[in-house]
């Protein structure tokens, strides 16, 4: 209960989001509306194992493997494929394409369904969890059937994923930087964004800063100015920090030294020197570089 | 305003937006982390204070003279380190890297104590991290804490290689400082340990 | 160069202890830490006045290392939050921890 309480708000905060909103049917979008109807689902199926004298048949069954797949497939999977498709776009500078992105999702959202529904079926009829197979005369054996085809339905909608990545990394349209005339800053700066993201600090004075320079408020106010283009020399004053190896490595060697707690006193011990050894050459890298640095 | 004040410090790359030197803050958000962490193992250690069930106990091993002699060796070694940072603040290179030198040593006098104290529970009392809840509890305290110093006295010792190598000086004074911070701090949870642990009953 | 600036700053960070109070809080942390150990061999202490006065000295001492050595007397607020708000969290969870395990009921001193 205490998180499907706030929980509630925030899918009536996601409804509000929506309501009045422009609202343009692309694959983003779909995404997000399947994670709030799908979430939902997971969430109601949550709030049942709430009730102690209904959870006491659901808990340790194939119901709670379905109600955490909604919310974690339905919910989160569904969130982050719409995040994926919507600024795609602003990290790889290419369009992802419309068409095979719907088709993942429709035949992702039936495949989810067509896994995952069944099994809080199976769940009240009295199939446990983890198990990793079971006799064939309890009567599990169809919607476990039912729950395999979904599951490699879903495999096929990542198909159709992963073409229309390769497809549009090779000769996909250039997405420029603001392709779906949107709100926020980071739709300003180009697609994929310089490597120091913004030259000079946005001066905000608004929520929609970057929509009111585009386009007014609406209310017939004039657009807000937009900022002076960036130059040259702005560009050569950044600075940015150097790349660098030792982190990388240190980071491994201290994997090494911990791990060698699960296997021999030696490993964290070798570990543990080169540990510091690493610490130093790390710390060292920036102590006294050649002159021109200025550290 | 902050624009302004933003590109008089562009060339240190080191002072964020706050103003503060980053390796500053960094170095003292990680010794709050660390109070949380000794605090943890101070808790356990009194949580299971006077619940073994056999073995020896404190009152068996401990040996106050020494654990106050460690302690004073510590205290010592905070006033060192804060001469060797005036010194550096004055750009006095030399002095710096003998008081840096100094606490190190200071240091790893503590450490022996420590290594001292733990053969001893070890091999004449029978007392080792598996014997018992006091064992335990005691020896991961204390363990992490030597520990601690002994990355500290290393650290110390590289400062005072650099400084002999002439790569030290009032340029480096932030560097200096954090080591500083990281040291007073392995005193103070001393300060907390030699308290709670050997003192109170 | 970079750093100069920075110890500009200390400077101008309130204020800068001299050498002189270095060594006198050094002093007195000497003298605190033999009062401690002395305390232990009054003979006939109560415990709790016991506990009570070794807590406070070494409260004393902590915060003297921490405001004089560690300078976060002179330095910027956010620095003393970032110590202190862990700091309180780390006492609370020795408290709960104790707490937890009847650690309190056994405090007094045995036989």
């Amino acid at each position: 209960m205490l998180i499907a309480v706030p929980t509630g708000v925030k899918i009536l905060n996601w409804i509000g989001t929506l309501w009045g909103g422009s609202i343009r049917f692309r694959t983003p979008l779909y995404f997000a509306l399947g994670f709030i109807a799908m979430f939902t689902m997971g969430g109601l199926s949550g709030v049942m194992h709430a009730s102690p004298p209904v959870d006491l048949q659901q808990t340790d069954s194939y119901f709670v493997v379905a109600h955490f797949h909604y919310v974690l497939f339905g919910g989160s999977i569904f969130g982050l494929f719409g995040g994926i498709y919507y600024w795609w776009p602003k990290i790889n500078g290419k369009l992802l394409d419309e068409r095979l992105g719907l088709w993942h999702f429709w035949l992702m959202m039936i495949g989810f369904n067509v896994t995952f529904f069944p099994q809080h079926y199976l769940g009240l009829i009295g199939m446990p969890r983890r198990i990793y197979t079971y006799a064939p005369d309890l009567g599990w054996n169809f919607w476990n059937l039912i729950s395999t085809i979904g599951a490699f339905l879903i495999a096929v909608s990542l198909l159709f994923f992963i073409v229309n990545v390769i497809r549009t990394m090779r000769s996909g349209k250039i997405a420029g930087n603001d392709p779906w005339d949107a709100r926020t800053l980071e739709w300003a700066i180009p697609s994929p964004p310089p490597v120091y993201n913004f030259a000079r600090v946005p001066h905000v004075h608004d929520r929609d800063d970057y929509w009111l320079q585009k386009h007014g408020d609406g209310h017939g106010g004039a657009p807000a100015p937009r900022p002076a283009p960036v130059t040259a020399a702005e560009i050569a004053a950044i600075h940015m920090p150097s790349p660098s190896f030792w982190p990388l490595l240190l980071a491994l060697a201290m994997a090494v030294m911990i791990s060698g707690l699960m296997i021999s006193m030696y490993q964290v011990i070798v570990g543990g020197l080169l540990t510091l050894y690493l610490m130093y050459k790390f710390a060292m890298e920036l102590h006294r570089p050649a002159e021109g640095h200025g550290h | 305003m902050a624009d302004h004040a933003a590109a008089h410090v562009i060339h240190d790359p080191n002072i964020g937006n706050t103003g503060l030197d980053n390796r500053k803050m960094g170095m003292w958000a990680f010794l709050g982390s660390d109070c949380m962490f000794f605090g943890s193992l101070i808790g356990t250690y009194l949580a299971y204070k006077g619940k073994s069930l056999s073995g020896p106990g404190p009152h068996d091993v401990f040996d106050i003279p020494l654990t106050s002699y460690s302690a004073a060796l510590l205290l010592a070694s905070s006033l060192t380190m804060v001469l060797a940072l005036a010194n550096l603040q004055h750009n006095r290179v030399k002095s710096a890297a003998r008081w840096l030198l100094v606490t190190a040593l200071l240091g790893l006098h503590f450490v022996l104590n420590q290594v001292y104290e733990f053969t001893t529970f070890v091999l004449h009392h029978d007392l080792k991290l598996s014997t018992n809840l006091f064992g335990s509890s005691f020896f991961v305290l204390t363990g992490f804490h030597g520990a601690h110093v002994t990355g500290g006295v290393i650290w110390l010792l590289i400062l005072v290689g650099l400084a002999w190598r002439r790569q030290l000086d009032v340029r480096d004074y932030t560097k200096v400082e954090i080591a500083g911070l990281y040291w007073h701090f392995v005193d103070i949870v001393w300060i907390a340990i030699f308290t709670v642990i050997y003192l109170i009953p | 160069m970079a750093d100069q600036h920075a110890v500009a700053a200390t400077h101008e960070g309130g204020g800068h202890a001299t050498v002189r109070t270095y060594v006198n809080v050094a002093i007195l942390l000497a003298i605190i830490t033999a009062l401690e150990v002395a305390t232990l061999y009054v003979p006939g202490i109560p415990n709790v006045l016991l506990v009570s006065s070794l807590l406070v000295m070494s409260a004393i001492k902590f915060f003297l290392v921490v405001g004089f050595f560690m300078h976060l007397r002179y330095d910027h607020p956010i620095l003393r939050a970032l110590f202190v708000g862990p700091l309180i969290i780390a006492i609370a969870i020795i408290m709960a921890v104790m707490a937890l395990f009847s650690a309190f009921l056994l405090l007094p001193r045995p036989h």
